[in-house]
């Protein structure tokens, strides 16, 4: 967004520019894509459009999204996460063990999953808020610490018999609505109001805009980048709780790229990845861009790895749009 | 002047940003051999000008002729092409190439070309000749002084055939004589036939070194002068009215004392002691490097210090901290707004209340009507010109940006402010009401400790003054003993 693009315009007038620009600020360019690749979806693949279709849509982004907010909080803040793929996996394998070996009940279970995401978090903020190492370099580390740590927790198999009342949050359907849905909505709203009405989420937009500046005018700087991982790695735990009902084991090979798909989907929400600017509702709309996308040439039959192909490229050409247009905005 | 042709002429230039008209139908013509000052408050449209110039911006209306040929600049390239350089206030050079690799930087050839290092030198050191500036072109930049950064600035401008050179306020970073001997380069140019814009806050030497000016106002040229050396009328001009006395004095110093130093020492203090009281602005004075801007941040906790005490509203005090310190009752304004002080991509008000958010809370989150009381109340007390609350602040000029840091700590019951030159880049209009605000700060029961290297500015501004030489307090100045020949002794060690 260029910054002669966010004054407004005299006289506070809605100019069709200014609800582009305010627009924009909610991952507008993204939701103007996402709902132009449905609607050629919808054309030419009439399966495409059906109301089981996209619910299963929902059902396979599902994960995405939530890990996606988390994602949404630590590069607004300046930093990345390249580990929460290997996160994801290791809370389910021990969430599985938990529930099959362990004996644990279902509240149980999902408690310490998403507590096992959150110490797994908090370890990482707190190296990157106190030790002061680069948030990629640690993430870096982490990203083979914990798929090794997985593997090692399974001997390499997969821990399978989830019992079905563990695979609710990610299998279950309540009033004909798939509860991962639910679990979504409810991470996507609260991070949204966390961002938009707490002061953490002011001191996230801060201290990615400027560290420096936020130090000196008092922002708890090391506190909020360890605030921001440790929620993030609750919510990697939670979907985590989430793959888990839906895949009924628990995979120490899971979530692989996982990180990838998370930073894409912010990138495609208009974020900068410098921090600091960015929406979580650009964020849902790019994770969705992304699983639309798979499903949809999927149901027209595009091969997997074509399907791959275009994914990454609409990744790249969604930045050059986005870099054309704050160009032409200037 | 009328056999001359101007080498680039504007005629009728306009050019409009959402809200703002930035520069309007501006007919303006640079000669060779000439300076040109542009003068103006923040905002008047000069930084404009020079980006239309320079290709960053191209105008919605108007025509630009070099060498009275119509031309369209479609970017920076184009401009540099035809003979445009420009000096920048915030250096562009490479901290980590040569001195000749900068100089002739983007002039390599093609990334597969090979160079050969000695012709890069020899090339180099003649260029550096031209200027008058003594360094080993593979001399690191990063280890050259700011005025050597400067001169190396000239000579890449020279060295690329510039044939109209720029300098954006060049001496914000300089020292006296390092001032002088810049302008002396600049009569150079002028003699050897550049075009020469020169654009600074400091009106004294602007006047003193230019053939004509021209004075903006909200983007129109309202004087065109050749050969005036006034400053009263110019800052007419430039404000549309006449100066009041710049420097407001409705505070009394109370007996009471809110800091005190003592004996302190770290890396670059060597042993600092002043005091500072409830009702008054002391100023430090000293050259740069003398360890001025080192001894605000560690009394504001963002430096650790060795040996010796802080006591802070009479009790001792070790800031570890800028948290710890804020919440006993001090502030800092760092001399870089930009890098220091905002946060450029957010709103005016969220600068405003950064670091303050907790009490903007109700009910746990942030409330809207909280921040926006508090906001408007800044924006009008302190007269912030923002389009909206929520413009963001990097679009605002020097002077509105600095207000809004000060806004921040006022809105925070702050009772020391800590302040790191407190106008660089401000222009006129813009300080004397910074002035004022201070005064009213510190009358209404605060008090200021102010880094200064404007020595005017000290003198205007300061109750009692401070010299630091080398780190150390070496003297101590009451309103009465202050005058410009005693500072500058204290400052530089000249025996009286």
């Amino acid at each position: 967004m260029s910054s002669a693009a966010v004054k407004e315009g005299k006289g506070g007038a809605l100019s069709l520019r200014s609800i582009l620009v305010k627009s924009d600020a909610f991952g507008g360019t993204a939701l103007a894509a996402l709902v132009i690749i449905c609607l050629v979806l919808a054309v030419i693949e009439p399966q495409f459009f059906t109301s089981s279709n996209l619910l299963n849509v929902g059902r396979q982004a599902a994960v995405l999204i939530i890990v996606a907010c988390g994602m949404t909080m630590i590069i607004l803040s300046g930093n990345i996460d390249l580990s929460v793929g290997s996160a994801l996996a290791l809370c389910a394998v021990v969430g599985a063990s938990l529930a099959t070996a362990g004996g644990l009940d279902a509240v149980s279970t999902v408690a310490a999953v998403v507590a096992l995401g959150a110490l797994i978090g908090a370890v990482k903020g707190a190296l990157v808020a106190w030790a002061g190492i680069n948030s990629f370099i640690v993430t870096l580390g982490m990203m083979t610490v914990l798929r090794g740590a997985a593997l090692t927790f399974t001997g390499g198999y997969p821990i399978a018999g989830v019992p079905d009342d563990v695979r609710y949050l990610g299998f279950g359907i309540v009033g004909g609505f798939p509860v991962p849905l639910i679990v979504t909505a409810i991470v996507f709203v609260v991070v949204a109001l966390l961002l938009s009405k707490t002061v953490l989420g002011r001191h996230i937009y801060a201290i990615g805009g400027n560290e420096t500046s936020s130090h000196i005018a008092g922002v708890p700087v090391a506190w909020t980048k360890f605030a921001v991982f440790t929620i993030s790695g609750a919510l990697c735990g939670l979907a985590a709780v989430v793959l888990l009902g839906r895949l009924g084991a628990g995979l120490p090979t899971s979530s692989q790229g996982l990180e990838l798909d998370a930073i894409a989907a912010v990138i495609l929400g208009g974020a900068s990845l410098f921090g600091g600017r960015g929406s979580v509702f650009g964020t849902l709309f790019g994770a969705l861009i992304l699983a639309v996308l798979q499903n949809g040439l999927n149901l027209i039959g595009v091969n997997s790895f074509i399907i791959q192909i275009l994914s990454g490229a609409i990744i790249i050409l969604a930045v050059l749009l986005d870099r054309l247009r704050a160009r032409s905005s200037r | 002047m009328t056999d001359i042709a101007p080498f680039v002429e504007l005629r009728g230039v306009t050019k409009k940003f959402p809200g703002v008209i930035a520069a309007r139908d501006v007919s303006i013509s640079f000669f060779p051999g000439k300076v040109h000052a542009l003068l103006g408050e923040n905002g008047a449209g000069k930084s404009t000008l020079v980006k239309i110039i320079s290709g960053i911006y191209t105008p919605d209306d108007g025509q630009i002729l070099f060498d009275g040929l119509p031309v369209r600049l479609k970017a920076p390239v184009d401009a540099e092409r035809r003979g445009i350089a420009v000096v920048h206030q915030h250096r562009t050079l490479v901290d980590d190439l040569t001195v000749a690799e900068n100089l002739f930087l983007g002039q390599l050839g093609s990334n597969w070309s090979t160079f050969s290092r000695n012709a890069c030198n020899r090339r180099a050191r003649e260029l550096l000749a031209s200027v008058g500036l003594d360094v080993d072109p593979a001399a690191m930049v990063r280890d050259l002084s700011p005025a050597e950064q400067q001169f190396l600035e000239i000579a890449r401008a020279i060295g690329r055939e510039a044939r109209l050179i720029i300098f954006d306020e060049p001496t914000t970073s300089l020292t006296p004589p390092e001032c002088e001997r810049l302008f002396s380069q600049i009569r150079r140019l002028r003699a050897e036939g550049f075009a020469v814009i020169y654009i600074s806050h400091d009106l004294e030497h602007a006047l003193a070194l230019s053939d004509e000016i021209t004075v903006l106002r909200d983007g129109t040229v309202v004087a065109h002068e050749v050969g005036l050396k006034d400053i009263q009328t110019v800052v007419r001009h430039m404000i549309g009215r006449t100066l009041d006395a710049g420097y407001p004095r409705s505070r009394t110093a109370s007996s009471d004392e809110i800091l005190r130093v003592s004996e302190l020492r770290s890396g670059r203090l060597n042993g600092v002691d002043l005091h500072v009281r409830r009702g008054e602005i002391v100023c430090i004075a000293g050259l740069v490097g003398s360890g001025r801007t080192e001894l605000l941040r560690a009394v504001f906790g963002l430096d650790r210090f060795a040996s010796g005490s802080i006591s802070f509203k009479g009790a001792a005090f070790t800031p570890h901290s800028p948290r710890q310190s804020i919440s006993e009752g001090l502030g800092f304004v760092s001399e870089d707004r930009k890098q220091q002080g905002l946060v450029l991509d957010l709103g005016v008000s969220a600068n405003l209340v950064l670091g303050n958010e907790p009490a903007m809370r109700r009910y746990g989150f942030m409330s809207a009507g909280r921040e926006r009381r508090l906001v408007q109340d800044a924006i009008r007390s302190l007269r912030i010109k923002t389009s909206s609350p929520n413009t963001s602040v990097g679009t605002l000029s020097g002077g509105n940006q600095q207000k809004v840091v000060l806004g921040r700590w006022l809105a925070r019951s702050t009772q020391l402010l800590l302040i790191d030159e407190p106008t660089v880049g401000i222009d006129v209009g813009a300080r004397a009401e910074f002035y004022r605000l201070l005064d009213e700060y510190v009358a209404a029961g605060g008090a200021c400790l102010i880094v200064s290297s404007d020595l005017t500015e000290v003198l205007g501004l300061a109750d009692r003054v401070v010299v630091m030489r080398d780190g150390a307090s070496v003297a101590e100045m009451e309103k009465t003993e202050m005058n410009r020949e005693n500072l500058l002794r204290a400052m530089t060690a000249v025996a009286a």
